[in-house]
């Protein structure tokens, strides 16, 4: 069964799980099995669309899916699948805490609008307020 | 890479400068020419923070004849745990004088050029054609864009290096031939999928471990030594101590050094990463009550409701005695919350807590108020005896 790596800025979906162990035959089919286990996952892998984000690299072992066969590259046992995010910490405080504020603003402007209220805000909290 | 000058007449060493890199000349791997390449070379760090402090540090000691940095930061208290290059009395000096100051005395031999102001779509391409390799120390995505596409634009190695938490990445981008950090990713994440070092931490140990494995990086282009980390990505995690690392490769439809290139001059950066715009702290339109107001109903035994939405770690620090549900699960705990009552909402700042008012008000809590600059404004004005952080 191959072998999940989650990287620490996305363990908070994944029941704080530094890897998960998924069945699939392929990449895509063990990334699917990763989101069924870790829904809250989801969004954070894949758009709305049900594309793989684009800022969102998956290696197997040490080879980017990318220039194999994507998402149908069959994995071997043993295989260990990587996730990993773009991350961008140098690290400053006060100019991270700006972009903190920028992306909480940004997830409640994602939400859809609600029934009479303003669309700044959000019909679907538990979606909205989440970090 | 950018062509790194043979022995200048200016690169020959002195005395002094022969005793002071004694054990660098004595390897075979770096020798006087070595040192004389190092003393020649000309480094600009960006950002002199975490990443910076060891970076500036390390290439300043092994004799890197011209240092530049750039930073527009001012030294906080909150720095110290990890940007090693300031110290305790440097709390509010420019970050520039405060590093200046341990370079000059660490090694007087040093050129150092320090650049006071924000790195930018207009004076990058300027400024990284002085240089011959570029070390990226910054802390954003913007700037991390801004200072790939520049060094591709100008032919300037990008040793990059970045974290989060208790894990980092290392990586040298931009060679002659190598991947550039587009190659690995085309676009940053959208604000909010990815979080920040202020919501998460940063481990103070990490920066040092991977801002000296840029160090290295820089010292080794700079040498023609060993293997470079150009077409692989390092990846350092700190708490199971693993080092692993990927392969990289160029892209070829890299919009800004693969074959048809999209990005031939520095765009906007912030706009690029989805922020433009977005500078206005949250939450300034919602109900809010000073920290002297919440004080006098208190004093007055008023029935105020203290809800604390920030995480139970940060309560432990210090709190008001209020009613903890974090901001994340307020929508599932919102029946927790009795809204007949007269609330006010605080968390470390103000913005978080600003959120959960709208989110209340919304649900139908109508005596539901923000409390102005949060926790920290109460340390500040009301108690100074609790701890801030």
């Amino acid at each position: 069964m191959p072998q999940i790596q989650i990287p620490s800025p996305l363990r908070q979906y994944s029941g704080k799980q530094a890897s998960v162990h998924v069945p699939g035959k392929t990449v895509g089919e063990a990334l699917a099995g990763l989101v069924a286990q870790h829904p809250d996952l989801k969004r954070h892998l894949y758009t709305e669309e049900g594309k793989l984000r684009t800022f969102v690299n998956v290696y197997v072992n040490d080879e980017d899916m990318r220039y194999l066969q994507k998402e149908a590259t069959v994995l071997k046992d043993g295989d260990t699948i990587s996730i990993v995010p773009s991350i961008a910490g140098g690290c400053c405080p006060q100019r991270a805490r700006f972009w903190r504020d920028g992306l909480e603003n940004r997830r409640l402007a994602e939400c859809p609008a609600p029934r009479a209220v303003a669309s700044s805000q959000c019909s679907s909290p538990s979606y909205g307020l989440k970090f | 890479m950018a062509t790194l000058a043979e022995a200048k007449p200016e690169a020959v060493l002195s005395n002094d400068e022969i005793l002071r890199y004694s054990r660098h000349l004595i390897m075979p791997e770096v020798r006087m020419d070595g040192q004389q390449k190092l003393k020649a070379a000309k480094v600009l760090c960006i950002g002199a923070g975490g990443l910076g402090s060891p970076l500036a540090l390390y290439l300043g000691a092994a004799g890197v004849g011209t240092l530049g940095i750039v930073d527009f930061d001012v030294v906080d208290y909150t720095n110290l745990q990890r940007q090693i290059i300031h110290s305790t009395n440097d709390v509010g000096r420019k970050k520039l004088d405060s590093a200046a100051d341990k370079l000059k005395a660490l090694n007087p031999f040093l050129n150092l050029r320090m650049f006071d102001t924000k790195l930018t779509s207009a004076n990058a391409l300027e400024l990284f054609r002085e240089f011959d390799i570029v070390a990226d120390g910054t802390d954003n995505f913007p700037t991390r864009y801004l200072v790939n596409d520049a060094c591709v634009l100008t032919g300037k190695p990008n040793v990059y290096g970045s974290i989060f938490r208790f894990e980092g990445q290392a990586s040298v981008f931009a060679t002659e031939d190598g991947p550039c950090y587009r190659c690995l990713y085309p676009e940053p994440p959208p604000p909010g999928l990815v979080p920040s070092c202020a919501e998460g931490g940063v481990l103070g140990i990490l920066p040092g471990l991977i801002g000296v494995i840029q160090a290295t990086e820089t010292i080794k282009l700079i040498l023609g030594q060993g293997d470079s980390l150009a077409g692989r990505l390092l990846l350092v995690d700190a708490l199971g101590m693993k080092f692993r690392e990927l392969k990289l490769r160029k892209n070829p439809d890299c919009p800004v050094c693969g074959t048809h290139r999209t990005i031939t001059g520095l765009i906007d950066y912030e706009e690029f990463c989805g922020i433009r715009g977005q500078e206005e702290p949250a939450g300034n339109d919602v109900p809010a009550i000073s920290v002297e107001a919440l004080k006098n109903k208190l004093d007055a035994k008023a029935d105020v409701f203290i809800l604390d939405v920030r995480e139970p770690h940060e309560y432990q620090i210090c709190n008001l005695n209020g009613y903890l549900i974090p901001l994340g699960d307020l929508p599932k705990r919102v029946n927790e919350l009795d809204s007949s009552r007269e609330i006010v909402a605080h968390c470390k700042m103000g913005g978080r807590s600003a959120k959960a008012v709208a989110f209340l008000r919304q649900s139908g809590f109508s005596k539901v108020h923000n409390l102005t600059g949060g926790i920290t404004a109460w340390a500040e004005k009301i108690d100074p005896k609790m701890p801030k952080y």
